[in-house]
């Protein structure tokens, strides 16, 4: 479903994300993690289109981002690390603009944007302008904005900040629920118990560079770690370690 | 394209509209007391404007020719304002807007996207110079008996004059940010500061303003009646407005042939 093929953007020399091959599958959640500068964002960025890579390809549902945007974009729901919502908008005429720009209105937007308020139970807010909402409903009209047109697929940078744990638990359902129907999911996340419960495969990316690939138990073999948890994992790959044990010379 | 275009532009309006909306429940004396401003200062750039046209009026032979060379000047500094406003307003809507991302991710056009964000900058950088110019066309209507469609008249010479500098604005900055990258917008402004300081400097050179104010300065009045005819340039958008408004005819041909005509002329 996502296919990204010698994925790179260079800033001047600083090369952020060094030919990166990766393929998502349909009916798949991918949970993307790393250290923060590490690329996550700015891969994530190039597959939604909103950056151009310097050089490779990103395929969604067999579309080029670069080559056939609008249709590649069309299969697409992306929700960035920091949304935005036009704040003198009502909640239901930022999902109507929203569904709009994905070509969509009329009767069918109108159910579908009562659907989803009242799944993340904003049905009271609706007509509410979006400067009254809290930072949770915010982040909830903007999952639902990512929802509106039924994408096949959906890219998400930090889905959990600002969620409450009653509203990150929904989300978790959603997205388990939306790849149970067929739909990709490619979720970045620094929450590791979340990515370690959630995601079917999980990518480390360092540097640019994606240095671990695959379930848990195939990260656990690629790394001869043994039965340790991501965040041991993560760590190791990471360089982390250096990290901890000075930790733990400065407590000494 | 027209429908895609007003829903890229959509929430922009409807913003506006919920503000004014709050505005007007929350604070109606603050609403009166701005717009109650905004009149007493238009009356007072008409009174101005009506008392001064009224006395170029009076001056015989050269009257005319003076209330057109202001409102050439005039109109020439709206010129400038609002190509530099565009220059700045086009950067923060074309790369530093927060809406950037929601819309360039969603499968939106990239001229229409283009064009919402060009009619964005437009207004913003537009809609005060624009509230300027109405007490001033008001004065120029009653004094050279525009009659009943000069306000029409007034709106379709004026219109040109926001949108060129807006074109032109826009494609600067977006000349200038493919030169420097967008992180380093500091800079970006400071040359962009210094290089409008410099166009200012320039067009005020072109016009002279100085000449006018010394027909003493003038070996005899032809010199100075020639001086006010001669456009400041005849490739200011300005002086095509100022043109039509005074009700003479934009002659580029005849113009390009006097420059040519005046630079033969100084070359031998």
């Amino acid at each position: 479903m996502i296919r990204l093929k010698g994925l790179t953007k260079q800033y001047g020399k600083f090369v952020a994300v060094n030919q990166i091959a990766l393929h998502v599958t349909r009916g798949e959640l991918f949970g993307f993690l790393g250290p923060n500068g590490a690329g996550k964002t700015t891969t994530l960025r190039m597959i939604a289109g909103i950056l151009q890579p310097t050089a490779g390809s990103v395929k969604i549902g067999g579309d080029d981002i670069s080559t056939a945007p609008m249709q590649a974009k069309a299969r697409l729901g992306f929700i960035p690390d920091r949304p935005f919502i036009y704040e003198k908008l009502t909640g239901a005429e930022f999902l109507r603009f929203v569904a709009g720009l994905y070509s969509q209105d009329g009767d069918q937007v109108e159910h579908r944007i009562d659907e989803l308020l009242d799944l993340f139970e904003l049905t009271h807010w609706k007509n509410e302008l979006v400067e009254s909402y809290s930072h949770g409903m915010r982040q909830k009209l903007i999952i639902s904005g990512a929802l509106i047109h039924r994408p096949e697929c959906i890219v998400v940078d930090e889905p959990m900040v600002g969620l409450d744990p009653k509203g990150a638990r929904l989300l978790k359902d959603i997205f388990r629920g939306f790849v149970a129907r067929g739909g990709t999911v490619l979720m970045s996340t620094h929450t590791l118990e979340v990515a370690e419960a959630m995601c079917d495969r999980i990518g480390i990316i360092q540097a640019g560079n994606i240095v671990a690939c695959g379930s848990m138990e195939e990260l656990r073999q690629q790394t001869a770690a043994g039965d340790v948890s991501l965040e041991e994992l993560f760590l190791r790959l990471t360089g982390g370690e250096a990290v901890r044990e000075l930790a733990a010379v400065l407590e000494s | 394209m027209i429908r895609s275009l007003l829903l890229v532009v959509s929430p922009k309006w409807r913003s506006a509209i919920a503000r004014v909306r709050s505005e007007g429940t929350t604070s109606g004396t603050r609403t009166l007391l701005v717009g109650g401003v905004g009149l007493i200062f238009w009356l007072v750039v008409f009174g101005v404007m009506y008392r001064v046209l009224r006395y170029f009026r009076g001056v015989e032979e050269i009257g005319f020719l003076l209330a057109s060379k202001l409102l050439g000047l005039v109109l020439l500094a709206f010129l400038s304002i609002l190509l530099l406003s565009n220059i700045l307003t086009a950067l923060s809507s074309f790369f530093l807007a927060k809406d950037l991302d929601l819309l360039v991710s969603s499968p939106v056009d990239w001229l229409h996207l283009y064009l919402g964000k060009l009619g964005e900058t437009l207004v913003h950088s537009s809609w005060m110079v624009a509230l300027m110019a109405v007490p001033i066309f008001a004065a120029y209507g009653f004094i050279y008996d525009g009659g009943i469609f000069f306000p029409l008249f007034a709106v379709l010479v004026f219109l040109p004059l926001l949108v060129i500098p807006g074109v032109v604005g826009s494609a600067v900055t977006l000349i200038l940010v493919n030169v420097f990258p967008a992180r380093r917008t500091r800079d970006l402004l400071s040359v962009i500061a210094i290089g409008a300081a410099g166009v200012l400097v320039l067009l005020f050179r072109l016009v002279r303003p100085e000449q006018l104010a010394r027909p003493e300065g003038f070996t005899n009045l032809l010199d100075f009646i020639t001086l006010l005819r001669t456009p400041t340039s005849p490739f200011l958008p300005s002086e095509w407005a100022a043109g039509r408004i005074m009700g003479e005819r934009v002659d580029l041909a005849g113009d390009l042939r006097s420059i040519v005509q005046a630079t033969i002329r100084l070359q031998a």
